[in-house]
């Protein structure tokens, strides 16, 4: 046994645990004390607290994550041995989500350089989250690096499950980047696993996903893990009377504890900054843990729990369900690794993309959007441009990319926002008055395509947030263009712009756009015109995927089969919201030409499927694509696709071609 | 290899917008009903197999934008057509006015043969029903179609209407296929041709019905 080793006097938080296991309440009778040694710490943390741990914001990680913070409960409250850690590392938890050190049950995190660990001041904290971001050992530094995230997690010893917490410095985004995912294993799967065991309950419930961003389940209640436990302590009348006991011992049996380990763990703690002028700072909290010798012999996980009514196994049946038994625990082991290794990945890949997205933030603002008119068409510019806008300042972008060629001004608009009303209030009136010729007439028809336009989204039905802008826009529209009036297909891209801007803007979008080659050709049904699009984008797609095109060929898969419904509507019908935005931001940067970049970059990302599809198959996917299209990939695709032939411009083949 | 189906048939739904193509679509194809439909564009399409006297059928139904504008787009689909239906709104006298805009582009765009049937969906909306059932068999009657009242939300009639179009082409489809046989089959083919009435049944008397108006 080794007392934890405190490096630094940095965040050492010591954790008295005064154990009172009560027949009736195991855990929520025990009391925490965390004692932060560091000033401003003190201010933050209020004394009901009870543990550090670190949590997920993402959905997925949330049930893995109720469960470890049983077990970091569990382990803590446990005066006799190391079990807590040992299990930690067992379960292969990466990043390890809290140091813990055995002797007085005292967890201890310590911090290589707490200088360089400043928590900002409370006034922040009472409004945000303070991420102390633990990261396992066997993580890539110069990844970790990269990751300026930080979490403390605080919970409080209430009877409410409640967690405290705070951010100190993320304040320029929005509420869903507060949280990096945390990863932890997930017991979930030995479970199911578990469950399927003889001895086990059948009726084994799943732990509760928490409610909201930020719920840090105690134990004792609610999870599946504790009836299961509750069963095992069967010995005793009540369940949870012995369930830390029970607990060791699943769990030893569970990740067949080596008997006694020296453990240590290093976790960064590192500190997000908004601006990301720092370079990252990189705190090593470590700690040493051993652990006592834990001798449980294995049977007595079987022998104690089988019911005592029941007579007692066979030898060669107690081994075969020991093997099977072990079986399940390895290929559960083996699930979870590969779980944790792939949200590990994607997680970094998440924390990369947003601080991306901060920096860029950060230049549009300051350094392009001001000086728009030199720096549009600049090289950094449109690199930038290519990973997508900033969702905070997509509108703004889109506005000046679009410009307003028309002339449009907000008078304008009001002034035909009335007109449209009123020629709605005149229709009331005289119904059915057949004037077919005159396209205002559809002024009637947007009222039912509002409703039915992303009604998954539920923010254009009737009582719906954008529902009256949607219908005035489009209205207006209408009798801004009676040539054109209204056309299916418009609401939709109404919406997009209204989930970007106000309605004002939207509408002087919506007809700038609606005023450009390819759209206009769509809506006003020119057929002669669409053909030469979709002709060269027959020629363009012979040219960059062939064999696929000689698939389509063969199965008679038509252009205007999907490129109608994706043109008409600019992928915002197909894609995903986020896949569709960037794939927007992109084509107020390249115009026309990038649509149909887009579309050939679909069908090449889908090649290979596509391929093993017959026509019924290929179009009702091209009309209904994944919905966990990942805009990294598509954007990979896009750029395989060359949009020149013999330095023939798209634009040119578009005009060579009639 | 046996094949998974005997036939396969073409159908279009054709009507005003929001009289609910893609309701009753939807309602056959995946045996569900959703209030809120995203509005189609272009043109989309769905698949259900059924069986009918045996025979395995494939049908293929293809959704058409409904605003006037994409005629121009959604004709070119009519072509390859078995059977068409049309499509209006009980609760909308328009969608029902409309109708004859739309036979006038059938008889310009499809094939002269094609199996037509009219639809006046939302049957439950008896309260807000400006078409009566007389006027839309009145009307069925006149360009010689068949004509059934529907609700995609109850799941009235919805079977039926695409059983009964479905068992007329079929119908049709075979007793093609026996005039093009060689020796007796095609005298009989003929024979019942010219004879009209005698060797029909039950099952195809509609079709058979249908098959002198055209002719």
């Amino acid at each position: 046994m080794s007392p934890p080793i405190v490096e630094s006097s940095s965040v050492t938080v010591v954790d008295n645990v005064s154990q009172q296991y009560d027949d009736d309440n195991f855990l929520s009778n025990s009391t925490f004390d965390v004692k932060i040694l560091k000033e401003n710490l003190d201010e933050i943390l209020e004394d009901d607290m009870i543990g550090l741990g670190s949590l997920s914001s993402t959905e997925s990680n949330t049930d893995s994550l109720n469960v470890n913070s049983e077990i970091i409960n569990r382990s803590e409250s446990r005066a006799d041995t190391g079990i807590g850690s040992d299990l930690l590392s067992n379960l292969s938890v990466s990043p390890s989500p809290i140091i813990i050190s055995e002797r007085n049950n005292s967890i201890s995190a310590t911090s290589d350089d707490m200088s360089d660990f400043d928590l900002g001041n409370t006034e922040d904290l009472n409004n945000n989250l303070t991420v102390v971001y633990p990261l396992s050992s066997g993580e890539d530094d110069e990844e970790n690096q990269n990751r300026r995230d930080t979490l403390i997690f605080i919970v409080r010893d209430d009877s409410e499950t409640e967690t405290e917490s705070k951010n100190s410095d993320l304040k320029t985004d929005d509420k869903n980047s507060k949280m990096i995912p945390y990863e932890c294993a997930s017991l979930s799967s030995v479970y199911s696993n578990y469950s399927q065991y003889d001895f086990f309950p059948r009726n084994v419930p799943s732990p509760p996903l928490p409610q909201g961003d930020l719920v840090f389940r105690k134990a004792e209640n609610q999870s599946g893990l504790s009836s299961l436990l509750g069963f095992f302590g069967s010995k005793k009348s009540t369940p949870q009377t012995n369930s830390t006991n029970t607990f060791d011992l699943l769990t030893s049996k569970l990740f067949s504890f080596n008997k006694s380990k020296n453990l240590s763990s290093r976790s960064e703690v590192q500190k997000r900054s908004d601006t990301n002028e720092n370079p990252s700072l990189k705190n090593g909290l470590s700690c040493n843990n051993s652990s006592q010798d834990l001798k449980v012999p294995d049977s007595v996980l079987i022998f104690e729990n089988r019911p005592s009514n029941l007579p007692a196994k066979s030898q060669q049946e107690e081994l075969k369900h020991r093997q099977e038994y072990e079986r399940m625990v390895e290929m559960a082991k083996k699930k979870e690794q590969k779980e944790n290794e792939l949200k590990l990945k994607r997680q970094h890949q998440l924390g990369k993309k947003e601080d991306f997205m901060t920096n860029s933030l950060k230049i549009w603002n300051t350094e392009i959007i001001p000086y728009w008119e030199e720096q549009c068409s600049s090289k950094r510019t449109h690199q930038l441009w290519w990973h997508g806008l900033p969702p905070p300042i997509r509108g703004k972008v889109w506005r000046l990319a679009i410009g307003n060629e028309l002339s449009l001004t907000n008078e304008s608009y009001y002034f035909y926002e009335r007109k449209a009303k009123q020629k709605l209030e005149l229709l009331k009136k005289y119904e059915s008055q057949d004037d077919d010729k005159n396209h205002e007439s559809s002024v009637e028809l947007i009222k039912l395509d509002v409703s039915r336009t992303f009604p998954q989204l539920c923010f254009f039905q009737k009582d719906g947030p954008f529902h009256d802008a949607l219908h005035n826009v489009l209205g207006a529209y209408a009798c801004y263009n009676t040539q054109i009036g209204y056309v299916q297909g418009m609401s939709f891209l109404t919406a997009i712009l209204l989930l970007n801007m106000e309605s004002n803007d939207a509408f002087i979008c919506l007809a700038n756009l609606l005023n450009t080659n390819v759209l206009m050709a769509c809506f006003r049904m020119d057929q002669a015109k669409m053909n030469r699009y979709f002709r060269v984008h027959q020629i363009l797609f012979e040219y960059n995927i062939p064999r696929l095109y000689s698939h389509f060929e063969e199965q008679n898969v038509k252009p205007d089969l999907y490129l109608i419904d994706w043109i008409f509507t600019l992928f915002s019908k197909s894609l995903p919201l986020d896949v569709m935005s960037r794939v927007w931001d992109v084509f107020f940067r390249d115009k026309e030409e990038f649509l149909f970049r887009t579309a050939l970059g679909i069908l090449n990302l889908y090649k290979e499927t596509l391929l093993e599809m017959d026509f019924i198959h290929i179009v009702q996917f091209l009309t209904k694509l994944p919905d966990n299209m990942n805009s990294t990939h598509l954007f990979k695709s896009i750029e395989q696709i060359v949009m020149s032939i013999d330095d023939i411009s798209f634009d040119k083949l578009v005009n060579f071609d009639s | 290899m046996a094949k998974a189906y005997d036939y396969l048939f073409k159908l279009l739904l054709i009507g005003d917008s929001g009289v609910g193509k893609t309701c009753v679509l939807f309602r056959f194809a995946e045996d569900q009903y959703n209030a809120t439909f995203i509005s189609t564009i272009g043109i989309d399409f769905k698949i259900r197999t059924i069986e009918l006297d045996g025979k395995k059928i494939k049908l293929q139904i293809w959704d058409t934008a409904g605003q006037e504008r994409f005629r121009t787009i959604t004709t070119a689909y009519y072509r390859g057509a078995m059977g068409i239906l049309l499509v209006y709104d009980i609760t909308s006298e328009k969608s029902f006015d409309s109708i004859r805009n739309w036979i006038r582009n059938i008889e310009e765009h499809a094939s002269a043969d094609v199996e037509r049937m009219l639809i006046g969906n939302k049957c439950d909306m008896n309260d807000r029903r400006q078409v009566s059932k007389e006027r839309g068999e009145k009307l069925a009657i006149e360009y010689g179609m068949k004509c059934m009242e529907t609700s995609a939300k109850l799941n009235e009639n919805i079977e039926n209407a695409f059983f009964t179009l479905a068992r007329d082409i079929k119908a049709k489809t075979e007793k093609r296929l026996n005039q093009n046989r060689p020796g007796s089959n095609s005298q009989n083919g003929t024979g019942s041709n010219t004879k009209l009435k005698p060797k029909d049944n039950g099952g195809s008397k509609s079709s058979f019905f249908k098959m002198c108006t055209i002719l």
